[in-house]
């Protein structure tokens, strides 16, 4: 059974593709981040699930029912049971915190000692119980986002997206919030799709992950999945700290480097890729670096001090490359280094 | 964008449909008949701009009204700009006392302005009484009905304008540029010239195309102070030549005035819209002022001469005259009395019929004004309707149009069946609506541009219908907006002249009627007086729930 599925959806701005036939589907108690950078049509796609905007083209059905299709909006966003938590919370500033959750409940219908109840319950699981006569400008960012979020639950959505609801708060608290949903999504077993152009907030939020570039739906897996089997060039370098390899004639260092990590290449993340010509990707951490010279050596040429690991720029011939090690590891700059490669995927070329 | 719903097709409509007949329909007409179409037969002709070029009085008025706009213009800008500078830029004493004087000044109507000129300048002025009659240091009165007299009542009237203006820029100006120049080894004075002035230019000539642009529409004034003694600017000419049913000269006038003023307030909107140097920094820091030193003092005191010249004494001359028994006594006390306000107020006199008929003409055009504003903001800023932009060109544009050119083409416009409004008040209604939307589309307008789409967005996840998220959402934040709107509106069909006096009929005087036809009837200066210390009084009251809106608890938006 799924929740909601996505069928070869197209949308055009200004004769733009912005979201280019994506389909998607979305199983009942998951959390499904779907990251790009700025402008990929993140934020689009998830306006025509909510039934803001109307799709030129494809379907969308959430718990059965088709809410768009065939470039009408079938069912408008007020009747779709479908709840948004949005970038910059759109409290209104009118309402206080109460008027505010209250008003999925009063358009309802609900009595009013039906609304306090609930608005009740809603504030002690977004922990703000006492803060009912606030109003939006006297909270602090993460107060809003969490009365946004209460608003959002008031009416047991079948389906809840979040646009870049993290973004706008500190790192302290946004690592915060993430947990707190993910708390509050376990205990209603809520079904998410929380929009991010941050992938480490992707991966520490999700179950699954869906990449977008330029309108098109990249890859969609498990979080492991597509962190550890990139299918794209695209996807390697935005997951996080990847050495493009390519069987480039001209580079006689990059040849090197792609004979030594041919045999380390890992098979996953569904089928074999067909495509040539074939790319290699690796990841920082799977370079291992060694004090003594090795099979290859380069020279450390920068070193970016994490904390819990460590950054170098190790550069062999005329290639930089980008090894994380743990803390302990310690290099100078101008040092010579030995390294190994200790895996490898195959991705496909972008374009 | 949704599917429109049918009601927000028919907004669309109704707007189109009311802004074609306040506006688009009646300058048609003027413009149709200065080309001789509709007085006699369907002949094209030029006849009467022939007649208007010919007519001396008519070139005259034309070259007069850019030398009084030039003249005021200049005027203003040295007055409001160099007082803007010293109250935000240097450590001027008594900063709060000038701002409040000229915020008097910024709220006093002109015509009240000249007025209170009068009764210091005029032949038995209190100035000249004193100069001539009492020190005896001239021998011949100084002389106001003129178009210097225009001018100096007009610079007053509209410094606080630029004071205004130019005191925003001098403080949005990045006073991190000038430390720079100050650190490349500029002095305090090349910095100003150098960086500063080049800076704050665009602002400085964008608010004198404003000035002369106000100046061009003057009515009030002009006919007070220059009519008297036949010096004409345009619309003082249009008003005389309707008074002598010279109709050719009328509307061939009014198509010139019409042309300038909208030239002039073209220039100034593109200006505004291509201003090379923005520097809108949000700092909160606060300028860095530059120190008088010794002439701190010497410098505190102009101001204050200045602004008791153009503001205190007029302003006393006019609350003290509304208590005269009769015009020319001296003043003491056993020559001061009630009776010009009892007469205003007395039952069945015109007085109390003036000012009821201006509060529910006001209160009719600014709601008509306001509901009008809010559709077509709505239309440009939240539909896709093709054409959104030309519905807010037209509802905007009449602030363009000076006042008396309105006039005029609503006279040529409802005076034939079938649409025969000339002579009801319903033809006042409406040229007042058609005068007060640019007020009304501006203020929605901007507070609509102002609430995020995602407020919206919320509200119709949340369930609520399109309708339910308007009345909930919308409507409630872009309230203060609107009541802006609906207050300036309100504010300038009481101080309207000359709509006021080309349009009304018996029985349905407004304020302006009564200050104007006063001075020739009953009363005379001292009963015009009291009507503009009440003028006065509710500007001054509408003025500060202005400022009250402005300062909503919503400021966090």
């Amino acid at each position: 059974m799924l929740q909601a599925q996505l069928l070869n959806i197209s949308k055009q701005f200004a004769g733009a593709e912005a979201v280019d036939n994506v389909s998607m589907d979305i199983f009942p108690g998951e959390i499904l981040a779907v990251v790009g950078p700025s402008g990929c049509g993140k934020t689009t796609l998830l306006q025509l699930v909510a039934g803001l905007l109307k799709p030129d083209r494809g379907s969308i059905q959430v718990a059965g029912r088709t809410l768009s299709a065939a470039g009408e909006v079938l069912v408008p966003p007020e009747k779709r049971g479908i709840a948004m938590v949005f970038q910059n919370y759109a409290l209104w500033p009118h309402y206080d915190v109460f008027a505010n959750i209250a008003y999925p409940l009063r358009i309802k219908g609900y009595s009013r000692s039906k609304q306090k109840q609930t608005v009740e319950e809603l504030l002690e699981a977004v922990r703000l119980k006492g803060m009912e006569g606030r109003y939006p400008h006297e909270l602090s960012g993460g107060e809003q986002q969490r009365v946004a979020l209460a608003r959002a639950l008031a009416l047991n959505p079948l389906l809840l997206l979040l646009d870049e609801s993290l973004s706008n708060l500190d790192a302290g608290l946004r690592k915060e919030m993430r947990e707190e949903i993910k708390r509050i999504q376990r205990e209603l077993s809520l079904t998410i799709i929380h929009v991010t152009h941050d992938q480490q907030e992707a991966m520490a939020i999700a179950d699954r992950i869906a990449v977008m570039n330029e309108g098109k739906m990249v890859q969609v897996g498990a979080v492991e999945e597509v962190y550890r089997f990139p299918r794209t060039e695209f996807t390697a370098r935005f997951m996080g700290d990847s050495n493009l390899l390519r069987l480039n004639k001209d580079s006689p260092a990059e040849m090197k480097l792609w004979e030594m990590a041919r045999p380390k290449v890992i098979e996953g993340g569904g089928q074999p890729l067909q495509h040539t010509p074939e790319i290699l990707t690796v990841r920082s951490e799977d370079i291992k670096l060694d004090d003594v010279p090795g099979q290859l050596t380069g020279e450390i040429v920068e070193r970016i001090y994490h904390g819990s690991n460590i950054e170098y720029r190790l550069k062999f011939m005329d290639r930089i490359l980008r090894v994380k090690t743990p803390a302990d590891k310690f290099f100078e700059p101008g040092q010579q280094a030995g390294f190994t490669i200790e895996k490898a995927t195959r991705v496909r070329a972008d374009n | 964008m949704i599917k429109h719903a049918y009601w927000s097709r028919l907004l669309v409509i109704a707007a189109v449909a009311i802004l074609s007949a306040t506006i688009l329909y009646p300058l048609l007409v003027l413009i149709l008949f200065s080309v001789g179409i509709g007085a006699n037969g369907i002949s094209v002709s030029i006849t009467a701009y022939q007649k208007a070029f010919t007519d001396p009085k008519t070139l005259v008025s034309i070259y007069n009204t850019f030398y009084v706009a030039g003249a005021v213009s200049i005027l203003a800008i040295l007055t409001g700009g160099g007082l803007a500078w010293m109250l935000t830029r240097t450590d001027l004493p008594g900063k709060r006392l000038f701002k409040g004087l000229i915020f008097i000044a910024y709220i006093i109507p002109s015509y009240v302005m000249a007025v209170s000129w009068i009764e210091l300048l005029g032949r038995n002025g209190y100035v000249n009484r004193l100069l001539c009659g009492t020190w005896k240091w001239i021998d011949k009165p100084i002389d106001i009905y003129n178009l210097e007299g225009i001018i100096l009542v007009m610079s007053i009237h509209l410094f606080p304008l630029v004071f205004i203006t130019m005191s925003s820029a001098w403080r949005m100006n990045d006073l991190s540029l000038e430390k720079a120049a100050r650190l490349s080894g500029a002095g305090p004075i090349k910095t100003i010239w150098t960086v500063s002035l080049p800076l704050i230019l665009p602002s400085v000539l964008s608010i004198g195309l404003l000035i002369f642009q106000h100046t061009m529409a003057c009515f009030g004034v002009a006919a007070v102070i220059a009519l008297p003694t036949g010096n004409y600017i345009l619309t003082t000419r249009i008003y005389s030549a309707l008074n002598h049913l010279n109709l050719p000269i009328a509307t061939a006038s009014s198509i010139i005035l019409l042309l300038c003023s909208g030239l002039v307030f073209g220039i100034y909107s593109l200006s505004l819209g291509k201003k090379k140097y923005i520097n809108v920094s949000s700092r909160s820091e606060p300028p860095e002022l530059h120190g008088l030193g010794k002439w701190r003092i010497p410098a505190a005191l102009a101001v204050l001469a200045v602004l008791v010249i153009t503001t205190v004494i007029p302003l006393g001359t006019i609350v003290v005259s509304s208590f005269l028994k009769q015009w020319g006594m001296d003043i003491s006390l056993a020559g001061l009395t009630l009776n010009n306000y009892q007469i205003i107020f007395a039952n069945g006199g015109m007085g109390l019929r003036a000012i009821r008929n201006s509060i529910v003409f006001g209160v009719a055009a600014a709601s008509a004004a306001c509901a009008i504003g809010v559709a077509v903001a709505w239309t440009v800023n939240r539909t896709a309707f093709k054409g959104r932009q030309l519905l807010e060109f037209t509802a905007t544009w009449p602030v363009a149009i000076p006042g008396t050119v309105l006039a005029v083409a609503a006279i040529l416009a409802w005076i034939n069946p079938p649409f025969k409004l000339y002579g009801t008040p319903w033809i006042l209604v409406i040229t007042y609506v058609a005068a007060c939307l640019p007020f009304a589309v501006r203020s929605v307008s901007g507070s609509l541009q102002g609430i995020d789409l995602e407020l919206e967005h919320a509200a119709r996840i949340s369930g609520a219908s399109r309708w339910r998220v308007f009345r909930d959402i919308s409507l409630p934040i872009i309230g203060p907006g609107l009541k802006n709107g609906w207050i300036m509106s309100f504010l300038m069909v009481l101080r309207e002249i000359p709509i006021s006096i080309l349009l009304y009929t018996a029985g349905f005087e407004t304020i302006g009627v009564l200050l104007f036809s006063m001075r020739s009837d009953t009363g005379g200066l001292e009963a015009v007086s009291a009507v503009a210390v009440i003028i006065i009084a509710v500007t001054l009251g509408g003025n500060l729930l202005l400022e009250r809106f402005g300062k909503s608890r919503m400021e966090g938006i």
